[in-house]
């Protein structure tokens, strides 16, 4: 080999060498763990000392147990006390002997003292986070603490916050709670125009046995928790603002008659349409509902083209009065904006809402509404007539 | 060989007998045999054959036979050869030469020397007779449908089974010797008209620098040819199959065959030809294509589970569904060693496994299986010495590198791929897919540029790539490649 060649490939070994040695001592270890070591954290649960102020947090951590044939997977709750979030949450390696690891963690339940006084600081970290996700769902705990709530005992499943997930991943079909993750939550707090709603959890007695359910929906004005919606008002909320896919209305003595009947709701839509005139701003609004007859029961047979117009008529007279109610409640009560009544007419007409908006205006306050409500009946599923006696 | 074309024949049989007889020493397989002539003078001539490489029955009947019962006067000096030639002895192929090194490579490879009396040249006759094996179906390439034959270790059989296939005189063949002591015969065949001429000029350039004592297999030449000889990617394919071989040859490329050895090289090699079968091409156009990317895809699998299990379980434990990731925990827990070091003993065992099944005689190869599946398998995890997880990644792997024709790159991808990405996680894995991307494109493969055709600029360069496009619709032949494109003449 001549020189010139010798030192070409003398440089080029040279040059592999540096390639190969860079990522080994430029990467070093810095994200490399094992499955085995991390501590899994599937929900958190935050409360707040009432003397100290300092944050409880309790974390709910797999604990995999594992003998030669078997190995079983449960849950531990570990806690931990401080005056900020994250230090309290660094603290518990004291106590569990792992790094706590996020990406996994499906629940956030905040209590309702914390959600009261400002919500930010537990948001804070939670989206600053690098590994907690975005689209954790943040629950309010209502009538007892967060920690009470993941430390339930009636409850037997592996992981508590599986179960509340589980709940929550089913919501589209009951729609009585709204599904609340952490990064849609951060856009909602954010906006001025919009008051934030976030599901609540809660223990309720059902047969003497406290169970935990998720109904109902807690109203925030900026950060701060105002008040609650019930399942219910829930519902017509995610009706008007256009979010509602299926659910249940449940409707009693239907035309003053003793025959009870359940509309399942399986497409819903809404159209808002704002009209200004003589400075007053009135919003029309159009729900658009497909329904069919789940439950039928009484001597009415609704199912006729002609009593069916009458169940038609009293459905649609029923659902308007509970959304003038709902919204009247919100303007007069809490002076919130669930609905994204004001979101929609800046939208759609930036010119008046900044007029409004200059002249000081309580736009949502003042905001007059016109509700029509029309149902299309599509069908009976299996059943064409009502079950009756001695027929 | 010593050099013998400095020694000249003469013109007394003896002489010429003895320089023979010298340059064989004691060789007891070389035959001579002295036949005298029916004439008054009793002339004298000698065949020389090796004991076991002739057809006794050629050499008897036709040159002991007829010599034994020739009768003739004297002729003039050297006279006789030619009257050998074309009065006496019953062969087609015959001719005479005063070349020593000549008669004595003839004797070798089974041909049978007639020196005769007064002459200074000698008669080469092809007597060739040595045992050859049948042809039968290569076993490393079965194939489902499609012809059952398979070259052979004979040269001339291997080169009679393309001809079979390819009845044109454009096919042309062209012989050289490789190997100073071994003298191999070496053939390069091709399809002239077809195949490029300056494919051809640097083929039979490189053939002729390869300056080696003997090659005993046709992976010898590879070696020596071959374009990126540092690189795990092989530049040139190899088959034992006629049509394989007959086929590449339609399409303009080069076939090496090489006596002694039933693999027969092609080159120019493109990437994509790793993942085409030749039941590809008798098969339904629809099943092949998904054939193809079938085979795409377990390329894929084979290089990359090992790294993407290890990123994923050291370094982003996020990409996994909760479920998955708890029962991976759950398999992990109580492990010693560490994921990376899990895999590589266990891709290390089943290259181990693989290798000693190979090794193996066919009787005991049972015991390999029972010793693999359950020992190595099933043991090692409930002992917890590795995961169950990592079983089902190096069977995955495993299993997949079976089903690419052509896999022998295969091994090195995956480790190196597997170190990258256990150093930096789904990062190191890009970095090396990257290398290797670039390092496909920089090849080439005898001017042709490796990646021929990855992308595809247009809809016909895509024809036999990841799909393989019905036959009426693959009316070209492969850009670069070939000299005449046009494969399906305009009607």
């Amino acid at each position: 080999m001549k020189e010139g060649e010798l030192m070409r490939s003398y440089k080029r070994w040279l040059l592999i060498f540096i390639i190969t040695i860079f990522p080994v001592i430029s990467s070093g270890c810095w994200n490399y763990r094992e499955v085995d070591t991390l501590g899994i954290a599937t929900g958190m649960a935050v409360d707040r000392d009432p003397i100290s102020k300092d944050y409880i947090v309790s974390v709910e951590i797999i604990d995999i147990s594992s003998d030669t044939k078997k190995s079983t997977i449960s849950s531990e709750i570990y806690t931990s006390k401080s005056k900020t979030m994250f230090d309290a949450i660094r603290n518990m390696i004291e106590i569990t002997g792992k790094r706590i690891f996020w990406s996994h963690a499906k629940v956030l339940i905040v209590s309702e003292d914390i959600a009261k006084e400002g919500i930010i600081p537990v948001l804070d970290w939670s989206l600053r986070d690098s590994e907690i996700r975005n689209d954790l769902d943040l629950l309010i705990a209502k009538g007892s603490s967060a920690e009470q709530i993941l430390k339930d005992k009636n409850y037997s499943g592996n992981s508590m916050s599986f179960h509340i997930d589980n709940i929550l991943k089913n919501q589209k079909s009951i729609s009585k709670y709204v599904d609340t993750k952490l990064f849609r939550n951060k856009i909602e707090i954010a906006k001025n125009n919009l008051a934030a709603t976030v599901e609540i959890i809660s223990k309720k007695e059902i047969n003497d046995e406290k169970s935990l359910v998720v109904d109902g929906s807690a109203i925030f004005k900026g950060d701060k928790l105002i008040g609650y919606l019930d399942g219910n008002e829930t519902m017509q909320m995610l009706m008007l603002r256009n979010k509602l896919k299926a659910g249940v209305i449940p409707l009693k003595n239907v035309c003053n008659s003793n025959t009870d009947v359940t509309l399942e709701i399986f497409n819903n839509n809404t159209k808002l349409k704002n009209v200004y005139s003589g400075g007053k701003l009135t919003l029309k609004i159009d729900v658009y509902t497909t329904v069919a007859i789940a439950e039928l029961s009484g001597d009415e047979d609704l199912i006729k083209e002609d009593k069916r117009k009458l169940l038609q008529q009293d459905a649609e007279m029923r659902i308007k009065e509970n959304l003038n109610n709902l919204i009247s409640k919100m303007q007069r009560e809490y002076d919130a904006d669930v609905f994204g009544f004001q979101q929609f007419i800046e939208n759609n007409n930036p010119k008046i809402y900044k007029e409004l908006k200059k002249n000081n205006d309580n736009i949502f306050k003042n905001l007059q509404t016109d509700i029509n409500v029309h149902i299309n009946i599509k069908g009976s599923a299996l059943r064409t007539n009502s079950i009756k006696v001695g027929k | 060989m010593s050099d013998y074309s400095a020694i000249k024949m003469s013109n007394y049989l003896d002489e010429n007998i003895g320089i023979i007889k010298g340059i064989f020493g004691n060789d007891e397989t070389i035959i001579y045999r002295e036949l005298y002539m029916k004439n008054s003078i009793g002339m004298k001539c000698c065949i020389v054959f090796a004991d076991g490489m002739i057809n006794k029955q050629i050499v008897n009947e036709s040159i002991v036979k007829p010599i034994l019962e020739m009768e003739l006067e004297q002729l003039e000096l050297n006279e006789m050869v030619d009257y050998f030639i074309s009065n006496v002895i019953f062969s087609g192929d015959i001719k005479k030469s005063k070349d020593i090194n000549l008669i004595v490579t003839s004797i070798l490879y089974g041909r049978t020397i007639v020196f005769a009396e007064n002459c200074y040249e000698a008669l080469i006759i092809d007597t060739i007779g040595w045992e050859k094996r049948s042809i039968e179906e290569p076993q490393g390439e079965t194939i489902v449908r499609g012809p059952r034959e398979g070259f052979t270790e004979s040269i001339s059989i291997n080169i009679t089974l393309i001809r079979r296939k390819i009845l044109n005189p454009d096919l042309k063949f062209k012989f050289m010797e490789i190997g100073t002591r071994t003298k191999t015969k070496v053939c390069v065949s091709y399809l002239e008209g077809v195949a490029q001429e300056t494919i051809l000029k640097e083929l039979l350039e490189r053939l002729k620098k390869i300056n080696i004592d003997g090659i005993m297999d046709t992976g010898y030449i590879e070696e020596f040819i071959k374009d990126a000889p540092f690189s795990p990617m092989r530049t040139i394919s190899s088959t034992e199959r006629p049509d394989v071989a007959s086929g590449k040859i339609l399409e303009g490329k080069f076939a090496v065959i090489c006596d002694g050895t039933p693999t027969v090289l092609t080159l120019p090699k493109l990437f994509v030809e790793n993942f085409q079968s030749d039941e590809d091409y008798f098969n339904d156009y629809i099943f092949s294509s998904l054939n193809r990317m079938l085979r795409l895809l377990g390329f894929w699998l084979t290089t990359s589970v090992p790294a993407i299990y290890v990123a994923v379980i050291t370094f982003h434990q996020e990409f996994l569904p909760t479920p998955l990731l708890l029962s991976i925990a759950v398999a992990r827990q109580g492990v010693p060693f560490p994921t990376i070091v899990e895999t590589m003993i266990m891709l290390i065992v089943f290259e181990i496994l693989k290798e000693a099944g190979l090794r193996m005689p066919k009787h005991i190869g049972q015991a390999i299986s029972i010793v693999g599946a359950l020992v190595l398998g099933e043991a090692a995890v409930t002992a917890k010495l590795i995961s169950a997880p990592i079983i089902i990644v190096t069977a995955l792997t495993g299993v997949s590198s079976f089903m690419i024709p052509q896999a022998s790159e295969i091994l090195p991808i995956r480790i190196i791929f597997l170190i990258m990405s256990s150093f930096l996680g789904i990062y190191g894995y890009i970095f090396g897919v990257m290398g290797l991307v670039l390092h496909l494109y920089s090849i080439r493969s005898f001017g042709v540029p490796y990646m021929l055709n990855i992308p595809p600029h247009s809809f016909q360069e895509m024809k036999d790539t990841v799909i393989r496009a019905p036959w009426w619709a693959m009316y070209l032949r492969t850009n670069l490649i070939s000299k005449d494109k046009r494969r399906i003449k305009k009607s």
